[in-house]
């Protein structure tokens, strides 16, 4: 029997996956087993996926699920921004900074994901003596700094050298206003 | 939608053949693996099957959403793999836990087609609240932190059968009210009806407080193919830092179900008056 | 234990040069191939730096404030420019460290870029992007 929608694989990237819809039906079910999809009915199915990254001696595996695109170039150098972060040892900085908090790792990781497009620029990924990061891009005479540090609402910074317009901003109340940014620095 | 009403429409045959409860919390940090191992000491002597599986991605309804791309990204270093999550299954296998760190489940599957379908009131919310309960004790005795409740998510599953008000997949208009028409020119009549639509529950002051997802598919029963239509539905969402939202998403669950299938298919289900 | 509390000292002139390491990942190599600092080096209440007045007068020369950090650079601010941000400067000598001082003060984030802004190499860090065995 055909399957419906194996072709149509060009506008795969241009679909954000609305997350609860997708894992709605993650949760094992007994009676899965007593039954089977008709044939010809199936939507495009998210694959699981991973990547490696090695960091200090130590292995890390980033896992998501998409439709199998390609990879945006800000992907990788972004993981290993995060994985580089997540092996720093204590007092790294000689200062007696701290590890940095996987949560905060977690919470930058979600924000990127939400905001980069496909033809972002992948930020510096620089840790905090507190345990938190900050994200940084300085191109085209724009910086822009995000800052998560444990416990707190991240918060951006903006400059822009040519107008000398600059602010802070609290995320995510300004998610637009961070991806207008960005799509500056493309 | 009235919330907390008792007047709820109550089917003798629903077509339900698995109720699922799952609590959703921030991972705590010091449970480990071998955790979950003497966690299933305290319900071996009722739940004596275990299994294991990869534990399941978290989510929680956003409002307003942002979607993505890729969904799901997670880091984790191979040294410390994750911890697992394990099923714990009765002996009748009718009946599991499932618990990982940042989850507890309890399903519920009716057995065999004269089986009568346990009740929301009477034995799936109390024996979940036991279960629970026995979970939090585990925790707390063994000092690993009491979990935050970030989501909490109630499923019933329906296998509507061929044969009982319809006969062939585009009969589909027979058992759902939605639909106005199955035979239009052109196309002509649809061959069967494939459909995930989601509502959003309202908390008392209007703010959204959670989703209602509805899954609906052609399928054929496994053991002898006999044609099914399979309806799933899905609340999910949170109130307060408890379970509360269990009701809650209960009762958008039989208020949906019943509005969006047809009268005569409500008479094959025996709906009490 | 409650965070100490520096009040300035005026006996440290306002040219004097604070020091500070700064860790390879707080730099920034921009497109000419030149190392930027990251505003994330100037963070702490407690700022860390060493006198470079007191390094000289026992005859040390200020890269060995980085001596044994691998891939390391070395900036310095002045004095007068961490008070003009409201920050203290302190003396704070350790038993292996008698150059140690303190910046004291709330470091906004407006504030961190402005230390940043007035900083300057001293020793610049090697040219590596990644260093992952530090």
């Amino acid at each position: 029997m055909m399957r419906t929608t194996e072709a149509a694989e060009l506008s795969l990237q241009e679909r954000g996956i609305l997350a609860s819809s997708a894992v709605a039906k993650h949760l094992d079910q007994f009676s899965r087993a007593e039954r089977r999809s008709v044939a010809g009915s199936q939507q495009p199915n998210l694959i699981a996926r991973t990547r490696g990254y090695s960091s200090r001696g130590q292995e890390y595996t980033i896992t998501w699920q998409d439709y199998g695109q390609p990879l945006p170039t800000w992907f990788d150098p972004l993981m290993q921004g995060f994985v580089d972060l997540l092996t720093l040892p204590l007092n790294w900085d000689s200062y007696g900074a701290g590890t940095i908090d996987p949560s905060v790792v977690q919470a930058a990781m979600d924000c990127m994901n939400a905001v980069l497009g496909p033809n972002s620029p992948a930020p510096r990924v620089v840790p905090l003596s507190s345990g938190g990061l900050q994200l940084e891009w300085h191109r085209k005479g724009i910086d822009l700094e995000i800052v998560f540090d444990p416990g707190e609402s991240p918060s951006l910074y903006y400059r822009n050298r040519a107008s000398g317009e600059e602010g802070d901003h609290e995320l995510p109340k300004e998610g637009h206003l961070l991806r207008t940014i960005i799509s500056a620095l493309e | 939608m009235p919330r907390h009403s008792s007047n709820l429409p109550e089917f003798d045959e629903p077509p339900v053949v698995e109720t699922v409860l799952s609590v959703q919390f921030d991972p705590l940090l010091l449970v480990k693996t071998a955790h979950l191992g003497l966690l299933w000491g305290e319900y071996r002597d009722s739940f004596p099957k275990t299994e294991e599986r990869l534990p399941l991605d978290l989510v929680r309804e956003q409002f307003p959403e942002a979607p993505a791309i890729r969904v799901g990204l997670r880091v984790q270093t191979l040294e410390t793999p994750p911890v697992p999550r394990l099923w714990f299954t009765n002996e009748r296998g009718n009946e599991m836990i499932q618990v990982q760190n940042g989850r507890f489940v309890k399903n519920w599957r009716k057995e065999g087609e004269g089986e009568q379908y346990p009740r929301y009131e009477k034995t799936i919310r109390p024996h979940f609240d036991r279960d629970y309960r026995i979970f939090l004790e585990f925790l707390e005795k063994h000092r690993l932190g009491k979990p935050a409740v970030n989501q909490c998510e109630i499923t019933y599953v329906n296998h509507i059968l061929a044969g009982e008000g319809w006969e062939h997949y585009s009969d589909f208009g027979k058992i759902f009210n939605f639909w106005s028409s199955s035979d239009l020119t052109p196309p002509g009549p649809a061959e069967d009806l494939r459909m995930h639509v989601r509502f959003v529950i309202p908390g008392n002051d209007e703010v959204p407080i959670g989703r209602l997802h509805v899954d609906l598919q052609p399928a054929v029963r496994t053991t002898d193919n006999h044609p099914m239509y399979v309806m799933e539905l899905t609340a999910r969402g949170q109130v307060g830092d408890g379970v509360d939202f269990f009701d809650i998403g209960r009762e958008w669950i039989v208020r949906t179900f019943t509005r969006l299938t047809s009268n005569a298919m409500h008479r094959v289900w025996r709906i009490r008056e | 234990m409650p965070d100490r509390v520096f009040e300035d000292d005026p006996t440290i002139p306002g040219d004097e040069s604070l020091l500070r390491r700064i860790h390879p990942n707080h730099v920034n190599w921009d497109e000419s191939g030149d190392p930027n600092i990251s505003s994330a080096a100037f963070r702490d209440r407690e700022l860390s730096v060493n006198l470079s007045s007191v390094m000289a007068e026992a005859g040390r020369e200020p890269a060995e404030a980085i001596r044994g950090y691998a891939g390391f650079g070395l900036a310095a601010i002045t004095a007068t420019h961490a008070r003009s941000l409201n920050q203290s400067v302190a003396r704070d000598p350790k038993p292996d460290e008698p150059s140690h001082g303190i910046v004291y003060g709330e470091k906004t984030h407006a504030i961190r870029r402005k230390l940043r802004d007035g900083a300057h190499w001293i020793v610049n860090p090697t040219a590596h992007k990644r260093f992952p065995f530090l």
